[in-house]
């Protein structure tokens, strides 16, 4: 391990129940995919270490339930966010409608420092599925979503399938990467504003000799 | 507010005290840095939040306690590098027990334990031991819930999953810790003040995702572990069903109850809740506190099965279309028959607490019809049991009040599967189905399902048909509360503004679009009721109007034209068909049952006329039309001939003093006119084509409806009905293939027959007298315009007659006519030189003059034709 701290980089996946966020999750970070449903009740992380750029960074994934019955504590642990998903399934064209939603609903209880460039990332889960049930004409409605010119989500987009681990890697790597980015801009803010509200976590460990002297 | 002042004041401490802690760890003091640590871990002793805000500080704390046991992992790993058996985490794990207060105490033991477990020492299982043994110190609720929550999180990857053995102390810890948590949460509930109780429920609603992610944990272990000989499914029924559902009912508490109910069916998959649905559903379900709303753990129990069903719908067809080698791979799991369960469930339910509100039972049996449509798509009998139910539960249901707060349900119930299929005969047929319906005692319900019902038959794509008294028993038992409708509310919603309403019958009568949306779809219905025996179909439309259509009067206005348009068109196919076969077989009594529908037919017109009269007796009176002339067409002279005077009869009493007009009403124009005129004119189109009418019924109908026309309000009615009528004494087409029976002689008659033309009716003379009356009349017109015009106008008919070989109608009188006509044009030199509107008209009088003496002209260059007139 390297004498420098690895970098914990805290990512919020979030999008309508049945989407399969769980599953994207699973499929990331422990390879394995069920076919049985099951809700996913509060809230609860997973973490992953990648290496990015030869930097290695530990990736905090919150799995967040899709329905609002199972959030009953609300939602600080969006607090801290470096990057946010939001999911949709391509089967479901409500779940696309709803992306936008999220988005904000992620803003406010967030409370990011930049919510105008804070970086967000789209996926659209289960293209493995048959054609005829996708949702029709979905490239433009998907257009119409992130082009829109007011408050449009415009971001990156990756469709994926948790079921067939398609584009799902792919995808994470690219959060990872946005989510870096994010952290070293509120880093370097806040050793601009030089202040103790956000401190940089930063912990050298070269002393062997510190510790415990009991 | 002071709440999140106090969470403000908080964060900010735990923010300067974690700042120490971490420049501590940089600097390598570690004890300073727990000191730290423990005064930030301080203010999770507050019972001054809110769970939310609580919550929040907790979040905070545990990021901050990561990079405590991160930086511990890491010293730890440096010290094992020189002595293989460093005790660095033990001793710090002993140290901390020294902190003053029981919160800082246990969290950072959590942490210190749990960093230690992650070294992989030996003692797992005991700090485990420990750590929970520990947290029944905090007895707070709130605290105690987020503490257990903190263990459950730290431990979260680093439960013993080995062997079995570690395996089941495992599950053991984990439901030893949702026991535990579960009783805090319960406790919550009576700490406090009473009048708090609002404030603690709330409380508690907001804490119960703690309590349930405890099962997740428990459902995550049960997929991850793996043995030889273990098999989650077996494991989930012999182990954690028992001991979580006997938790749950103990708990006596309904919140409780509700909420991890719904954690135990969302987190677990289906197939461990098809194993566990008897024992879920009697032992468990019935168990709970009476208070519980049961329906919603009904309702969400179906809906994952539902869910479940859809999901392997499409995963089958997926397998199906893999190779077949793969598709053995995914056993389907064999029908379910777990409907029984249910209703077993739901009969034990209404037997033990039969004072449950209906709306409970009524939200358990559609979500039993959800559950039946998917599974068991066809399967009527379970309906039907559903309704046998719900009929049981409306008779109980005596309170008005109740009837109205569950009447939408009671809709719902009935409604829910009429879409599900593409033919709702069955459905109908259903004994208890129309039992709970005609059980229902609110009109307004009752209508909107029958308005339903009537829109899916007509709607639906395979456009079944009513082919027995029974299928249009079947459907119109639901109807009838349709047809007997009367729209005596439109007046005050009217009033109220509430409705839009339509003015009909020359805007007499108002009533509502939805009044006639309904009429419309009762006619769409009426246009089902088919059968291939025209006969038969007859039968069931006379069926159809005395058993239901009679009902009220304002219906009769709306269905009866679609009912006699109908029953028309199967007289004329039947006697239509009748006769083709009475040429084969000699003898038949189709001809009496032509005979007798006629005559029924024509009651129900007249029962029409009854309620019409005042409104569109117009319609009446088309009605009579198209019947009389059916009636012609196959033969039924003594019928037609009734018919005609019925329509007659209808004219006189009806149309000939209406004097509502159409659009047109320029006197100069041959088309328009007032609707006695109107009828007229209808007559003698109809009239024009009989041919079966002996001669002596046919002169009389003609007379009278020359007469008729003749004594019309207007001259020019009267002038233009008087030279149309000429028409009927002149045919120039059979029609038929046989020779007419109008033109046989008659007993005591000259035969009139002339020459090849004997088959067709013509009497030149009466002819002749015709356009010589109206040409009377046209004279005896006020204005010399008008006069002029019907001139012209009779001119045209004298060409016509002339054209078509009569002889009374030479060229002598046509050119007397042409004379006349000129010599009254000289009238009007002097206004021709105006420029007004008077002299437009005369102009296209004139022009309208010259175009016919051109084409006399023309026919008499060309041709020859038209000889002896002089142009």
């Amino acid at each position: 391990m390297s004498a420098r701290k690895k970098t914990l980089l805290k990512v919020i996946v979030l999008g309508d129940l049945g989407v399969g966020k769980t599953s994207l999750m699973q499929q990331f970070v422990n390879k394995k995919f069920s076919h049985q449903y099951k809700a996913t009740i509060g809230a609860d992380f997973l973490t992953k270490d990648l290496t990015i750029d030869n930097k290695t960074v530990s990736l905090q994934i919150w799995d967040t339930a899709g329905q609002e019955r199972f959030q009953s504590l609300g939602v600080a642990f969006y607090r801290g966010a470096d990057c946010c998903v939001l999911c949709y399934d391509v089967t479901n064209e409500k779940s696309l409608n709803n992306l936008s939603s999220w988005k904000d609903e992620f803003l406010v209880q967030s409370n990011v420092s930049n919510p105008q460039d804070f970086p967000f990332i789209i996926i659209g889960n289960k293209i493995d599925v048959d054609e005829s049930k996708k949702i029709p004409s979905l490239q433009k409605k998907l257009l119409n979503i992130t082009n829109n010119q007011l408050g449009g989500l415009n971001y990156p987009l990756f469709e994926t399938s948790a079921k067939d681990s398609i584009n799902v890697e792919t995808a994470f790597e690219n959060v990872a990467r946005m989510a870096l980015q994010q952290e070293e801009l509120n880093g370097a803010s806040r050793n601009d504003m030089n202040d103790d509200y956000h401190d940089a976590i930063n912990i050298h460990l070269e002393n062997d000799n510190s510790g415990c002297a009991c | 507010m002071t709440e999140s002042s106090a969470v403000t004041g908080a964060l900010a401490n735990i923010r300067q005290q974690s700042k120490l802690m971490k420049e501590n760890l940089h600097d390598g003091h570690l004890l300073q840095a727990l000191k730290h640590c423990s005064n930030f871990l301080n203010e999770l002793r507050t019972s001054a939040l809110s769970p939310k805000q609580y919550y929040e500080l907790y979040m905070a704390v545990y990021d901050l306690l990561d990079i405590l046991s991160d930086f511990l992992l890491e010293s730890n790993r440096s010290k094992q590098a020189k002595s293989a058996n460093t005790a660095f985490l033990t001793d710090l794990y002993e140290l901390v027990q020294y902190s003053g207060n029981i919160i800082p105490r246990l969290y950072m033991m959590i942490v210190i334990g749990t960093t230690h477990m992650a070294t992989k020492s030996s003692s797992t299982k005991e700090i485990m031991k420990d750590m929970i043994e520990m947290c029944r110190g905090v007895q707070h609720p709130i605290r105690g819930l987020f503490l257990r929550h903190h263990l459950s999180q730290r431990l979260k990857d680093l439960y013993p999953m080995a062997t079995v053995d570690d395996f089941n102390d495992t599950v053991e810890f984990l439901i030893t810790n949702f026991i535990e948590m579960n009783k805090l949460w319960v406790r919550l509930q009576h700490q406090g003040h009473s009048s708090e109780r609002e404030l603690r429920y709330r409380e508690r609603k907001e804490l119960k995702i703690l309590v349930g992610s405890n099962l997740v944990r428990l459902s995550q272990v049960v997929d991850d572990f793996s043995a030889e000989g273990y098999v989650p499914l077996q494991f989930y029924v012999s182990k954690i069903f028992p001991a979580i559902t006997e938790q749950i009912i103990q708990c006596r508490d309904p919140l409780a109850q509700l909420y991890l109910i719904d954690v135990l069916i969302q987190i677990f998959p289906d197939e461990f809740h098809f194993l566990t649905l008897d024992s879920l559903l009697s032992d468990v379900f019935l168990e709970l506190h009476p208070m519980l709303e049961k329906d919603k753990l009904v309702e969400t129990l179906v809906e994952r099965f539902v869910l479940y069903h859809k999901y392997e719908d499409s995963l089958s067809s997926e397998t199906q279309n893999l190779s077949l080698e793969e598709g053995a791979k995914k056993v389907q799991p064999a029908p379910v028959k777990f409907f029984q369960s249910f209703v077993s469930f739901y009969q034990k339910l209404h037997e033990m607490e039969p004072e449950l509100p209906a709306a409970c039972f009524i939200a358990i049996l559609s979500s039993l019809i959800k559950l039946s449509l998917t599974f068991e798509p066809t399967n009527y009998e379970n309906l039907n049991t559903i309704y046998k139910f719900a009929a049981v539960v409306l008779r109980d249901d005596s309170s008005d009040q109740d009837v109205k707060t569950t009447a939408s349900l009671w809709l719902e119930l009935l409604e829910a599967p009429i879409d599900h299929f593409s033919s709702i005969k069955e459905l109908l047929k259903l004994p208890f189905y129309h039992a709970l319906f005609s059980k229902i005692q609110e009109p307004e319900l009752l209508r909107s399902l029958g308005l339903r019902i009537s829109q899916k038959l007509v709607s639906s794509a395979t456009k079944e048909q009513l082919s027995s008294t029974e299928d249009i028993d079947d459907v119109f038992k639901y109807l009838s509360i349709l047809i007997a409708e009367t729209d005596s509310k439109s007046t005050t919603s009217k009033d109220l503004g509430v409705q839009k309403t339509v003015l009909i019958n020359n805007n007499e009568t108002r009533v509502s679009e939805a009044f006639l949306h309904t009429q419309e779809t009762i006619c769409k219905v009426l246009h089902l009721i088919n059968h291939s025996d025209h006969f038969q179909c007859l039968t069931l439309l006379f069926y159809v109007r005395k058993k239901y259509l009679n009902a009220a009067f304002e219906n009769i206005v709306f269905t009866y034209p679609t009912l006699v348009t109908r029953m028309t068109n199967c007289i004329r196919h039947a006697g239509y068909l009748a006769s083709r076969r009475k040429k084969v077989e000699a003898s038949d009594q189709t001809d009496l049952m032509v005979t007798s529908n006629f005559k029924n037919t024509s009651v129900v017109i007249d029962e029409l006329y009854k309620y019409h009269r005042e409104a569109d007796s117009e319609l009446v009176f088309k009605l009579y039309l198209n019947l009389a002339s059916v009636a012609d067409q196959l033969k039924q002279e003594t019928i037609a001939y009734e018919l005609f005077n019925q329509c007659f009869i209808v004219y006189e009493e009806s149309l000939l003093l209406n004097m509502s007009q159409s659009n047109l009403v320029n006197p100069h124009e041959s088309m328009g006119g007032s609707l006695s005129y109107q009828a007229i004119l209808m007559l003698a189109n109809r009239l024009q084509q009989l041919r079966y009418f002996s001669g002596e019924n046919y002169e009389n109908l003609i007379t009278k409806l020359t007469l008729y026309g003749s004594k019309l309000l207007k001259k020019q009615d009267q002038c233009r009905s008087v030279y149309y009528c000429a028409h009927l004494w002149w045919w120039v087409d059979p029609l038929i293939d046989e020779p007419s029976l109008t033109v046989q002689p008659r007993e005591g008659d000259a035969p009139i027959s002339e020459g090849d033309n004997n088959s067709l009716y013509k009497d030149p003379k009466r002819v002749l007298e015709c356009l010589q009356k109206s040409l009377r009349i046209a004279d005896s017109c006020m204005d010399p315009k008008l006069l002029l015009k019907l001139f012209v106008d009779i001119l045209n008919r004298c060409l016509i007659f002339n054209d078509y070989g009569n002889s009374s109608v030479d060229f002598r009188y046509i050119n007397g006519l042409i004379e006349l006509i000129k010599s009254n044009l000289t009238n009007f030199e002097e206004d021709l030189r105006n420029n007004d509107d008077e002299a437009k008209l005369i102009k296209q009088i004139q022009q309208y003059f010259n175009r016919t003496l051109r084409y006399v002209r023309n026919r008499q260059e060309s041709e020859g034709s038209l000889g002896g007139i002089i142009v």
